[in-house]
Formats: C-alpha cells, sequence, structure tokens
C-alpha cells in the first residue's frame, strides 16, 4: 500500500480539502438559484407597436382552442 | 375568456401553445388578449402572373396563367427552402401590400388567369385568406390550386379542400429522418394529408425535390413510388425536381441530371404513369406522354406548351384517357 509522506501528504491532504469546500460551495450556490420557468412573456405593448408600425392588421385565426386555467 | 390565456392553435400538427403576444412556428400566428390571431390576411407579400407549368401543375388547364399570391411564414424550416427570404419570415420583415380576397379576385379576372394560385411560401399558414380567397374565386369559376407542403391537420384541411381544384403536394422525402432533420416536421401528416385529398376529389400532383446525398437513393425512390401507387393510383403525376444549392444547403451540388433519369426510370419502372423532371429545360422529362401509344401529348419547353395533343381529355391520336382537369 502506497504511504505518502512529508510535503507530498501535505499537498494530497491540501487538494482533498479545497475540493470537498469547492463542492459545498457550487452546491450551496445551486440551492440560492430559482428553477428557471420558461421564457420570459413578450412584452405585448412592444409586440403591438410592432404589428402596427409594420401596417398590419390582426384578424382572427381559425381552429384553435383557449387553454383553461393558463396563462 | 381570460385575456392572457393560453391557446393553442390546432391548424398543424405541431399544435403551437401560445402565451400573450407569443406567436407559432409559422411566425404569422400569435396569442393577443387569449385569441389566436393571423397577421397575414389580405397581406400578401408576393404577387406574381405566373404560367400553371411553373407550379408544377401539368394535369391542369395547359398553357393557361396562374395568379399567384403568398404571404410571409411557414410552418416547416426546409434547409434548402427556395423562397426562404419569405418562408422563414415575420411578416413585419417582409415587403407586403394590401389585396383582399375580392381584389384577388378581381385581380385575377383583369389579368385574365384561369386560376389562383396560393404558393411560394407555404399557403397553409395563411388559411384564412386562401379559405376566403378560394369562396370568391368558386363563384366566378376560377380554380384553386394549393402549392404546398401538406402539413395540415385533418379538420381545416376537410374544411378547405372542397373548393381546392388542385394541389401540388411536396412530398419531400420518404422517411421520417428526413423530415426530422432537414425539414423540421414529420412525414405522416403529409402523408395523411395526401389521402384525404384524394378521398376529397383534390387533383393531386406530387413534387420530390431530389437532393443529393439527401434523398437520392433508389430504393428509398422506389419506396415513395410504391406507396403513391398503392394509396394514391398510378395516374397520379410526380414531379422529379433538380435541387440547387441555396439557403442552409449551399454546400451540396446541384441534382446530376442523370440522379433524376435514374428517378424518373424508378417510378416508370414501378408502375407510375406520368412522371415528370422539373427544373431542367429540354429534359425529355417535361414532356407529357400518352400510356396509350406512348407518343408525346403535351410538348413544353422550358414553362411554354409547343404542342398539346389533348382534346376533352382524351390523347387525340389513339383516345386513350387522360386524367386531369382539361376545362
Amino acid at each position: 500500500m502506497l504511504t505518502l509522506r512529508g510535503p507530498a501528504r501535505q499537498v494530497f491532504t491540501a487538494l482533498i480539502v479545497a475540493t470537498t469546500l469547492l463542492i459545498i460551495v457550487i452546491v450551496g450556490i445551486e440551492s440560492f438559484v430559482p428553477e428557471e420557468e420558461g421564457s420570459p412573456l413578450p412584452d405585448i405593448r412592444k409586440v403591438r407597436a410592432r404589428i402596427e408600425g409594420a401596417g398590419l392588421e390582426p384578424h382572427e385565426a381559425l381552429y384553435y382552442e383557449v387553454i383553461e386555467g393558463e396563462e | 375568456m381570460a385575456a392572457g390565456a393560453t391557446v393553442e392553435c390546432l391548424l398543424c400538427e405541431k399544435r403551437c401553445r401560445l402565451r400573450q403576444g407569443e406567436r407559432g412556428d409559422c411566425r404569422v400566428r400569435l396569442n393577443l388578449d387569449g385569441k389566436l390571431q393571423t397577421l397575414v390576411y389580405g397581406k400578401p407579400c408576393a404577387v406574381h402572373v405566373d404560367p400553371i407549368e411553373k407550379k408544377p401543375i401539368f394535369h391542369m388547364l395547359p398553357g393557361t396563367g396562374a395568379f399567384s399570391i403568398a404571404t410571409a411564414g411557414c410552418n416547416l424550416h426546409c434547409k434548402y427552402c427556395q423562397n426562404w427570404e419569405i418562408s422563414q419570415r415575420e411578416p413585419e420583415e417582409t415587403s407586403n401590400i394590401d389585396l383582399s380576397p375580392a381584389q384577388v379576385v378581381q385581380a385575377t379576372l383583369s389579368t385574365n388567369c384561369r386560376s389562383i394560385a396560393y404558393t411560394y411560401s407555404e399557403p397553409i399558414v395563411f388559411y384564412e385568406y386562401v379559405l376566403d380567397t378560394a369562396i370568391l374565386a368558386r363563384q366566378v369559376d376560377i380554380k384553386n390550386i394549393m402549392v404546398t407542403a401538406g402539413y395540415i391537420e385533418e379538420d381545416p384541411w376537410r374544411r378547405l379542400a372542397p373548393l381546392i381544384d388542385a394541389a401540388n403536394v411536396d412530398l419531400k422525402a420518404f422517411t421520417e429522418d428526413y423530415y426530422e432533420r432537414v425539414v423540421g416536421g414529420k412525414l405522416a401528416p403529409v402523408l395523411h394529408m395526401l389521402e384525404v385529398s384524394m378521398e376529397m376529389g383534390v387533383w393531386v400532383e406530387v413534387t420530390n425535390l431530389v437532393v443529393p446525398t439527401l434523398n437520392d437513393d433508389r430504393e428509398g425512390i422506389a419506396k415513395m413510388c410504391r406507396w403513391v401507387i398503392d394509396t394514391l393510383g398510378s395516374t397520379v403525376p410526380l414531379h422529379f425536381s433538380r435541387f440547387y444549392p441555396t439557403y442552409r444547403l449551399k454546400n451540396l451540388p446541384p441534382t446530376p441530371v442523370e440522379t433524376l433519369d435514374m428517378a424518373r426510370d424508378t417510378a416508370l419502372g414501378e408502375g407510375l404513369q406520368y412522371v415528370y423532371v422539373g427544373n431542367v429545360p429540354g429534359h425529355e422529362g417535361n414532356n407529357t406522354y400518352c400510356p396509350g401509344h406512348g407518343g408525346v401529348i403535351i410538348e413544353r419547353r422550358g414553362y411554354a406548351i409547343l404542342q398539346n395533343l389533348i382534346e376533352d381529355g382524351k390523347c387525340s391520336v389513339c383516345g386513350h384517357e387522360i386524367p386531369g382537369v382539361w376545362s
């Protein structure tokens, strides 16, 4: 069995401690980041302004359904 | 109905779910205040008078003009799209004109066209505009032509199909893998649309763009032809069209004419009776041959008709009935 002595042992111990601390920090930061909830909604005022600016006139489409309870 | 409700578009298989202000994969249908709105009704970005042969429709009113319109948008995203500058754009990015359904019909009459072609981009995404225009066109005996990839759900197609006299449907390949990788869609809905079209009496012609290395293998072409024969019939015209590098497929060469010859020979060998080669002017596959006596009955040069030997839907040489819409 390999036994580390002197400076090699100290370096090895330092590496183990540093890695453990790094993992703890990363896990800690992750727990504070909120989960992604999909892409943000478009700014409806900008959407309308762009449509009007292009001279387009929305016309109600056929074949769609409203999904109840979802906004 | 909540003003900010989510809506689901039921026009095509993609069934885009859209929250307030979001638009579908087609780029032209969006949710405004809990209602699905189309942005391209009466707003074409391309308006031309074309020979009907350009669509291509070869078995309907040869030598006549087709008043052709398109709007921005498409529900597919072919890497080789020839019209990507309008099909892969939002309507805010294209130059549009105001042209109501009544004005389209009036312009068709004043340009002496016998038909209106909904074409260039993808008419399915301007469905409401097509529907209203087609209703008016029927009232004055103008024919309606869809040039489409056929990516539409059954209900909307069954509503529109009775107004459509002819459809050229792109059957881009015969594998789901190709549709997923190159087209951005699925094959099965297209095959179903073709079946419904035949059932509803739409005159159907099929186009297959042959792309080097991607869908040019003989066995794949033969398999597609067997499906066409078994499902649509051996008299459905099949157009093999030549690919030219464009959009996101500039790395491939144009389809060799020999490959198109192989495809045509394969289709004829499988039993299809009317097989054409497109985008190769002067090719013998531009002409229509009579299955009765084997001779040329419609001779074409480019989009021009040099000779037409069909009378009352029959070959004037041997009397063989030639399927199509001839009057």
